[in-house]
Formats: C-alpha cells, sequence, structure tokens
C-alpha cells in the first residue's frame, strides 16, 4: 500500500479508535499513531534529495481535486513533527491518568494529528488551508473556547478565527479566478499579487498567534500539558512555517519587497514574543511565548531567501522543535511535581530534580544557540547568510533578540531552579520521563557537536 | 573531548582523577610538539557548506601551550580539593573546557572560532556551580558571544573570507567595520573581564570553587579574551587614533576602577577577582598604544597575569582549604604553618604589584615604555592627553596593586590568627602545594630571563624586534616624577586639614596584651572614607550602574512597550468582542424575562 496513503488515513483511524477503545487504552493510541508517523515519514524518505514525489489523487471536480503529494520538505517537516510528538506522548505515558478523565482528548488530538500531516502533504491549496482550519479548530476546541469560557472570550476568538478565514478565502478566490487552479504544482513560478500574498501571510500568523495565545491561558489544559501543549503550540508554529515556506518560496514567485517585510514581521515577532515572556509570570506561559518567538525568527530565515537560510531555517525548525519539546516536559515535570506554576513561588529545584534541571538548561541554551548545541548551527548560518545579503540591521535585531532569550530563560531558571527551596517535594529519582528528556536533551548535545550529522539527515530530503 | 565523555562513565573517584590528569598532560604534550613544528595547518570537513580551518602560528601556538599547562596544573591541584573531589562531572566539564579552548586558539576561520569561543560558554556556567552569580556570567559573557558572532559575520561581509586575516587587517574607515571592531571588542571585553563588561568577575568570585576561578577568570577566560584582543587589534584591523585612544582610555579606568574597589575587599576572592580585572587593564593598555611593544607587553603581561593570579587564587584556595573562609577578618598568622604557600604568595603578591625581580616588574616596564613611546608618535592634543592619563592610571594602579597585596599578606599570613577555635593548621597537601611551586618558579624565571619569550615567541610572531630600553628620556622622567611627587603633595595638604581618623593604638608584629592586633582590613579605612572617595565608592558600587542591571532595565522597558503597542492594537477587537457580549447578554436577559412575564 502507499505509504502516503497510509500516513494521511493512520490518525483519522486513531481518531475513531479512540471514541471506541476503553480508557485505558487511549493514550496508546496516540502514541502508536505518532510512532506509526513516524516510521512512515522514515519509508517516505526514501529517494526524496533526488526529487521522488510521491502522490495520491482523486479528482472531483476543476476547482476540487483531493491530491497529496509528499516531497522532501513536506516528510522532513512530518517526521520532525512526529517525532517530537512521539517523545512527549512517551513522557505523558507515566501521568497519563489525569488525561484520561478528559473526555474525547485523545480522539482530538489524532484527529489534530491527522489534519497536521494532511495539511503538509496537501497538493492543493484548498486542501492546505482546509486541513490548517481542522487542526486550528482542535486548537479551539481543547482550549475550552467551545466549552465554559466567558462569553467575551469566546467571541474574541471567533472573530479572529473567522477574519483570518474570510481572509483565506479571499486569497484562494483570487488566486483561483487569476489562474484557474489550486494546485500548487501548476501555480508554481506564477507570481502574485503582493496584497493577496500580505493577506494570507496574515492569515497564517494569527492561526499561529491565536494558537500560542489559546495555549498561554491554558484554561482547559493544565491538565493535559505535555501532548496539547506542544501540538497546539510547536506544531501550530511549524505547520505556519511550513505553509510560509510552501506557498510563498516554493511556489509563487512573490516580489522581493514582500519578503523584506515578512523578514521584519519575524523580528517584530520575535521581540513580541521574548516581551511578553519577559514579562510572564506564569512557567507555562514563559514557554510558549518562547514558542511564538522561535516562529518568528523562522520568518526571518525563510524571508532570506538564499539556500543556506532555507536550509537553516529546516535545521532550526527541526533543533527548535526538539528543545522546545525538552522544555514543555521540564516545566511539565516542575508543575506534576510542586503543584506550582508560578516562577515566583518556585526556586531550589536543582536539588530535588537534577535531572530535569539540566535537561532544562541544555534546551534552552540550544533554543538560545549557544554552542556547542544543536541551535547553534542554524542561527550562526542564519547570521551569516541574511549579512552577506545585507540585512545588517535586522540581524542585529534578530542577535539582539536572541540575547533577550538568553536572559529570560536564565532568569526563569534561576527562580525555578535556584535559590532557596520554595515547594517540599521528595528526592528525584531517574524514571521513565527523566529518560525521554536525557535523551533530547542528549540529542540536542551530540546533533550539535556533529553538525555534519544533521545537515546530512537533511539531506536525506533536500538536495543540498 | 573522548576523554571528558569517558570520565563520565568511571566512577571511581581516584581513577578518574588520575585520567584526566594522564589526558591533559598527553594534551600538553602534543601542544608543545605543535608548537615546535610551526606553522601549522589542516582543513576538516564538517558538513557541506562549511570546513573547518586549524592552523597555528606563534602566537596561537603559544596560547595553546599555556591553555594546556594550566589545564594540567589546575587539574593536579583540583585532585586535593575536596569540593571538586566529590563532582562527578568536574573533571569532564574541566577537560571539554581545555579541548574547547584548544579549538579556539587553533581556529583560522571566523566560524570554528566563533563556535569553540561559544562553547566555552556553557562550560563556564557549569564550572561556576550554575548558581546565581553564575547566571550573571552567563547573561554577560553570553551578551559577549553574540557581539563577537555578530562582529564576525560583519566582518566576513566587509572582508569578503571567513579566514581570519593575519596582518593586513581591515582599515577603520566605514561605519560598518567600526560596528564590526566595536562588537568584536565588547566579545574580548566579556570574556577578559574588562569594564563595563567586567561586573560578573567578583560576583562569581564569591560562589564558585577555587580551582574554578581559578582556571575561568583568572587564567582560561583572561586568556582567550586577550587572545582575541590581540587578534582584533594587530591582524584584523588596522586601529586608528580613535580607537587607541578609545582602548587606551578603557584600559586605564578599569585599572583604577578595579584597583581602587580591590583596596577595600574584605573577602580575598573578590579581591583577587577585582585584579583580575584591574590586571586586564594593563593588558588593554598595551594594546590601546598602537605600538609593536606595547603589544608584546599587553601579551607578555597576559602571560604573567595568567601565571601570578592563577597561582594567588589557588594560594587562596590552599588558606581557604585548612580554614575555610575567605575572609581576611578571620584569617592570619598563616606564614608558620603554611611556608611554601606564604613564600609563593609573596612571590605572586610581588609581581602582581611589579616589584624587580619578577615577572610582573618586566611587563609593567614594557608597558610604560610602550605608554611612552605611543606619547611621543602621537599626533594629536587629545590622544598626547590620554596617553598622559594612561601612563598615570599605570602607575598609580600599581601603588593600588602594592598596596592591597600588603594587606593581603599581612591579614592571610602575618598578624594574629582571628579565627575562633583551634590555632593549629595543618600545611597544604602536596598536590596543591606543586602548582604553586611551577607557577612561583615560572614568575621567577620570567623576571630573570624575559627575553626568553619575548625573543623566543613575540618577535617572530611580530616580526619586529623588541626592545627593552625605548625613549625613556631622563626629561621625561623627571617631568612624570615631579608630577606624581606634585599631586601626591597637593592630596597631603588636602587630606590634612581634614579631620584624620583615629583609632586606637597597636604594636607592629607584636600581639598588644590589650586585645587582637590591628586588622589588615582596616588599613585603607580613610581611603574609604574620604569625602570624595566615599562618593566614588558609592557611585562605583551602585547596582544601577552593573552591566546585566542596565540591559535587564533596558529588556524591562523594551516588554513594556511591546506590551503596550499590542495591548492598543488588539484594543479594538477587545472593544468590539465586549460590546457584542454585552448584546447578546442583554438580548438573552430580554428574552428569559419576557418569558418569566408570558
Amino acid at each position: 500500500m502507499n505509504p502516503l496513503f497510509l500516513i494521511l488515513i493512520i490518525p483519522f483511524i486513531g481518531a475513531l479508535a479512540a471514541l471506541v477503545l476503553p480508557k485505558k487504552m487511549r493514550p496508546y493510541i496516540l502514541t502508536g499513531v505518532l510512532a506509526l508517523e513516524s516510521g512512515l515519514a522514515v519509508s517516505l524518505s526514501r529517494g526524496m534529495s533526488t526529487g521522488r514525489q510521491v502522490s495520491i489523487q482523486m479528482d472531483f471536480s476543476r476547482w476540487l481535486d483531493i491530491s497529496f503529494s509528499a516531497d522532501g520538505l513536506s516528510t522532513f517537516v512530518a517526521l520532525v513533527f512526529s517525532f517530537c510528538g512521539l517523545l512527549i506522548c512517551l513522557f505523558s505515558l507515566t501521568q497519563a491518568q489525569e488525561l484520561l478523565e478528559k473526555k474525547h482528548f485523545y480522539a482530538w488530538m489524532s484527529l489534530f494529528c491527522g489534519a497536521v500531516v494532511a495539511a503538509l502533504f496537501s497538493a492543493n491549496l484548498i486542501l492546505l488551508f482546509f486541513f490548517l482550519e481542522i487542526a486550528a479548530l482542535c486548537v479551539l476546541i481543547e482550549a475550552g473556547v467551545y466549552g465554559q469560557e466567558e462569553l467575551k472570550f469566546k467571541i474574541k476568538n471567533l472573530f479572529v478565527s473567522y477574519f483570518s478565514l474570510i481572509l483565506i478565502v479571499i486569497s484562494l478566490v483570487y488566486i483561483y479566478s487569476n489562474n484557474s487552479t489550486l494546485q500548487l504544482g501548476l501555480l508554481a513560478a506564477r507570481p502574485l499579487n503582493i496584497f493577496i500574498a500580505f493577506l494570507l501571510c496574515l492569515a497564517l500568523l494569527l492561526k499561529t498567534a491565536q494558537a500560542a495565545y489559546l495555549s498561554a491561558r491554558g484554561l482547559a489544559w493544565q491538565a493535559a500539558l505535555p501532548q496539547a501543549v506542544f501540538l497546539g503550540t510547536g506544531v501550530m508554529t511549524c505547520l505556519s512555517a511550513y505553509i510560509f515556506a510552501r506557498v510563498f518560496l516554493m511556489t509563487f514567485s512573490d516580489p522581493a519587497l514582500f519578503f523584506e517585510i515578512t523578514a521584519c514581521a519575524g523580528v517584530v515577532l520575535l521581540f513580541s514574543g521574548a516581551a511578553f515572556a519577559w514579562l510572564a509570570r506564569d512557567i507555562k506561559k514563559i514557554i510558549f511565548f518562547c514558542a511564538f518567538s522561535q516562529f518568528g525568527y523562522i520568518l526571518l530565515s525563510l524571508s532570506s531567501r538564499s539556500d543556506v537560510s532555507f536550509r537553516s531555517a529546516l535545521v532550526y525548525l527541526a533543533a527548535q522543535a526538539l528543545a522546545l519539546s525538552g522544555l514543555f516536559l521540564c516545566v511539565d515535570r516542575v508543575i506534576q511535581r510542586t503543584g506550582k506554576k508560578n516562577a515566583d513561588e518556585l526556586g531550589g529545584l536543582i536539588k530535588y530534580m537534577p535531572y530535569t534541571a539540566a535537561g532544562f538548561l541544555i534546551c534552552a541554551f540550544s533554543i538560545v544557540g549557544i554552542p556547542p548545541f544543536l541551535g547553534f548551527w542554524p542561527k550562526l548560518m542564519n547570521v551569516m547568510a541574511s549579512v552577506q545579503e545585507g540585512h545588517i540591521a535586522l540581524e542585529a535585531m534578530a542577535v539582539a533578540g536572541a540575547l533577550f532569550t538568553l536572559f529570560y530563560l536564565v532568569r526563569l531558571f534561576n527562580k525555578v531552579f535556584l535559590g532557596e527551596a520554595a515547594a517540599c517535594i521528595w528526592q528525584d529519582r531517574p524514571n521513565f520521563a527523566d529518560i525521554i528528556v536525557l535523551f533530547i536533551a542528549g540529542l540536542i548535545l551530540v546533533l550539535g557537536l556533529l553538525p555534519g550529522m544533521s545537515f546530512g539527515f537533511l539531506r536525506i530530503f533536500i538536495k543540498i | 573531548m573522548l576523554t571528558a565523555a569517558a570520565l563520565l562513565l568511571i566512577k571511581r573517584a581516584g581513577i578518574r582523577h588520575k585520567t584526566a590528569l594522564a589526558a591533559l598532560l598527553a594534551a600538553f604534550v602534543c601542544s608543545v610538539f605543535i608548537c615546535a613544528r610551526l606553522p601549522a595547518a589542516a582543513a576538516i570537513k564538517v558538513f557541506v557548506d562549511y570546513s573547518a580551518i586549524l592552523g597555528a602560528n606563534r602566537l596561537s601556538g603559544f596560547i595553546l601551550v599555556l591553555i594546556n599547562l594550566f589545564g594540567f596544573l589546575i587539574a593536579l591541584y583540583s585532585t586535593a580539593s575536596a569540593r571538586v573531589k566529590s563532582s562527578r562531572v568536574y573533571f569532564s566539564y574541566l577537560l571539554a573546557l581545555v579541548a574547547f579552548s584548544n579549538l579556539v586558539a587553533l581556529s583560522a576561520d571566523f566560524i570554528t572560532m566563533v563556535f569553540s569561543w561559544g562553547a566555552t560558554l556553557a562550560l563556564l556556567y557549569a564550572l561556576l556551580g550554575a548558581g546565581r552569580s553564575a547566571g550573571k556570567a552567563l547573561s554577560i559573557v553570553g551578551f559577549g558571544n553574540f557581539s563577537f558572532l555578530l562582529g564576525a559575520a560583519l566582518y566576513i561581509y566587509s572582508s569578503g573570507s571567513a579566514i581570519m586575516p593575519e596582518g593586513l587587517g581591515l582599515a577603520l574607515d566605514k561605519p560598518l567595520n567600526w560596528a564590526s571592531f566595536i562588537l568584536m571588542l565588547a566579545g574580548a571585553f566579556a570574556k577578559a573581564g574588562c569594564m563595563p563588561l567586567h561586573t560578573w568577575v567578583p560576583d562569581v568570585a564569591q560562589e564558585a570553587p577555587i580551582p574554578s576561578m581559578a582556571i575561568l577568570p583568572a587564567s582560561l577566560d583572561k586568556l582567550l579574551g586577550i587572545y582575541l584582543l590581540a587578534r582584533v587589534c594587530t591582524d584584523f584591523f588596522v586601529l586608528n587614533d580613535f580607537a587607541l585612544g578609545l582602548l587606551l582610555a578603557s584600559g586605564s579606568i578599569t585599572i583604577v576602577v578595579a584597583g581602587m574597589m580591590a583596596l577595600v575587599q574584605h573577602d580575598l576572592r573578590r579581591l583577587l577577582a577585582f585584579y583580575s580585572i584591574s590586571q586586564a587593564g594593563y593588558m588593554v593598555l598595551g594594546f590601546g598604544t598602537g605600538t609593536a611593544i606595547g603589544v608584546a607587553a599587553g601579551l607578555f603581561h597576559m602571560l604573567n597575569n595568567t601565571l601570578y593570579k592563577s597561582g594567588l587564587f589557588l594560594s587562596g584556595g590552599a588558606v581557604a582549604e585548612r580554614k575555610n573562609t575567605f575572609d581576611l577578618d578571620k584569617l592570619g598568622g598563616l606564614a608558620k604553618f603554611m611556608p611554601l604557600v606564604f613564600c609563593c604568595a609573596l612571590i605572586f603578591s610581588l609581581s602582581i604589584s611589579g616589584i624587580p625581580p619578577f615577572n610582573g616588574f618586566v611587563s609593567k616596564w614594557l608597558l610604560y615604555s610602550s605608554v611612552l613611546a605611543g606619547f611621543s608618535s602621537a599626533q594629536g592634543l587629545l590622544l598626547r592627553l590620554i596617553f598622559i592619563f594612561a601612563l598615570t592610571a599605570a602607575m598609580f594602579g600599581s601603588i593600588l596593586t602594592l598596596a592591597s597585596f600588603t594587606k593581603v599578606i599581612y591579614c592571610v599570613f602575618l598578624g594574629q590568627d582571628n579565627s575562633k577555635g583551634t590555632h593549629t593548621v595543618e600545611d597544604a597537601p602536596w598536590s596543591m602545594k606543586l602548582p604553586l611551586v611551577v607557577l612561583s618558579g615560572f614568575c621567577v624565571l620570567l623576571g630573570l630571563v624575559p627575553n626568553l619569550f619575548l625573543k623566543g615567541v613575540f618577535e617572530p610572531w611580530m616580526g619586529r624586534q623588541i626592545s627593552f630600553i625605548t625613549g625613556w628620556g631622563s626629561v621625561a622622567a623627571l617631568m612624570v616624577l615631579s608630577l606624581a611627587l606634585f599631586i601626591g603633595f597637593i592630596v597631603l595638604r588636602i587630606q590634612s586639614k581634614k579631620n584624620l581618623r583615629r583609632d586606637s593604638s597597636f604594636m607592629g608584629g607584636e600581639p598588644p596584651d590589650y586585645g587582637p592586633g590591628f586588622p589588615g582590613t582596616e588599613f585603607y579605612k580613610s581611603v574609604e572614607q574620604g569625602f570624595w572617595l566615599k562618593k566614588f565608592y558609592r557611585l562605583v558600587s551602585f547596582e544601577g550602574l552593573d552591566f546585566y542591571n542596565l540591559v535587564n532595565i533596558f529588556f524591562k522597558i523594551c516588554a513594556y512597550i511591546v506590551k503596550g503597542i499590542v495591548v492598543a492594537l488588539v484594543f479594538p477587537l477587545d472593544l468590539a468582542a465586549g460590546a457584542l457580549a454585552l448584546l447578546l447578554k442583554k438580548n438573552v436577559r430580554h428574552k428569559n424575562t419576557v418569558s418569566k412575564t408570558a
């Protein structure tokens, strides 16, 4: 059977199974789905670097043909997403009891994974944005927008949701009326009106910002922290970055001005995320804003349009996904053990949770871009590439943003792990959750020390 | 690196120590071989876009030998430190740090340099104990790292090559080159602990284990920071008058302010940390003269400082190992219990104070000569005035150093033991004393035969002859001495008009029968309490001027501004959502009322 078909269908089957199967089996379903997705992404990757594509096509009408295609970029992002998701699900198996109480949680999560994978492999613009919308809808539902939230909050989110949807519809109608197709392959190298490009880009940013905002509120997610938060925030930012690359870099030929402006938008996002992280006290929120801030960095890299910066953006995407997974898990461990999430109320945890502290530090260093960790290499390549293209002021701002990140993450580490112990907890013993955290930290360190390995891995997917 | 990883798997502390020592000794021998076979070069393909280019010239070969020598000596010393003994990861960190420092010295391209330079940061944090002050160090040195990264990127953009030049650097004639120069300077200053990026050094000194302090701020970080500064000032850029003035001024201010701060410290580690900063000022001063002799003096002072500063930290550590304190008020009379440590500490103190025949004298003499040589060749009036200020600061700094170390020797080794409890102290173990003896031996050797390094290392690297005797004319000397005497006289007159501080009497060297001896930490209380000096100390100690706090405040302001903008942008949406929610609620309430009425 076509592995692309399998990779697309398995999460939806998983979602149905999560509704039908007994409670205790649900956590294993999501883990199994992500494990299968990772395996299938690996099997799909064969020959991708030579430009091989795997496709599925079903024509329904002139404007809607259900077609999916897997190339190096989409397979790479799918593998990164499913592998990190798998690590997080494995971590959460040890504490799944609370999640079992949440009705339909695992079904929504499986559906979310299915939507993300389908969006990644969509060969048609309408399908791409349809599945993006489904994924965003899952985030909205999981965040409680349709639940017991206050009315104003619901209305605000629905406004944003519909506004971005309207922007997407207007853009797609315009593109179809001008090109008579929404097939990505057929739209390749065609010019796109700069105004429409901005509308699409704005819609993407709104979707990502909304996901980060909802995660930051985290009202409905207190119990379901690791999976839902990572999938909601980390994956949505990854998906938005992918769509940006797919639509604006690999399909349409956009004017240079568009990329100048998106590069500026990247820096603004980088600083906005960092600023909100700086002011936040909730340790969960700090990591969410950090994820959002890193999306700005990826946008900046992609906007440079050079081969080097494109590659650096992809490695950055993988590095950031790994490091953010690690940080989410560490924060979750802290919340689980202390029952507190306000950084001011925590302290001295390094004594009780040394493995978590070490994992947190390595992931934070990678996000900041300190060598010898993985996050350093893409950051370095991006700085060098951007400066070579004359984006000196923007890159200076990006470096200042990295410094900003260093300051607030070090402050967070100091508050949570150093000083006097504010919470009375038992001595940590390495358990399965710690092994996952240390595995992520070790991977970040090894790939940082051997950058040839990480870039060689990228070479499997993309011709370098 | 391999041994660092392997040590994590070894459970027995003894085997771990021996393996680490063997690896460091092997690395030292290798570095000597590399140094003997200069120039050397190699290219290692790291990944598709980039091959790391390694190479060694006279300077980097010399730095390489020093890194491994200090790594070995400090590892040897550490085997006797109780705090280090219990740590399973200390030697792994130390070996990894030496490995990355070696890579810094061997880097022949900017990318490898930036990578290895940055990698030492994480290890600095780990070795300093990952405490709050280590966080401060991480933030400030991290700032330096990012500055260096951006500076290197701009340099590559300007020069068109990622390979580090050897001579024939860029001229400071374009804003871009200036930006690159300043950013690289910030990187070097943060690592070396020069003002205004120095505030992490005294803070970490109080928390970190002594072996870590001896290897990081005192020796390795200083070596690497000054190595980068040397490359920036000699290879990467051709400095103009303004750049020279900038270096001279920052070096002079660093010498005086750090020296003044050290003078009034009561904690031995903080005092040594301030001298670590002050000595970096001398090196910057040497590079700021823009003369060949100045560069040689700066580098030679770097070597000397690494020797005696490591020695002083290790001596302090040996004392603290026995007395469990670094508080100068609680120490005293240790010379009779630890005679060898005392002799070594005395040699280090005299060296750092610039007393002949020790190495500190030679490098300071060279520095004074280079300032005078620079003064003679300077063109503008402002630059000449800065040279005069620099010379005064350098000499005044030496006086401050001598004054401080008189206090240190008195407080720690002479006078009376002021601590409570037992007054018998066990001598330091040989693994602690051996590094001290080796380091003090080098201090004497380089003081007696300075040409060993000046002619053997610096002259071949710089391609110029370095002479001890420069334009030190008798007239200039007379003028400088007269000026110093005149200033001293004025200060004395001003001081004598004010009420002098009076303290109860003491008997030099003899314990008085009415109480403990005169505390050494009180030596310079008058200085601390002087009208203007009091204000100076208050200003310098003001936390708002700390670079770390300034950056924190800056980021806080930025965060509030960004939040304000975002809130303002979201406000219409908020307003509309609020209005609609109100309308919907009213509608629901109205319907309820109608249905209730019905």
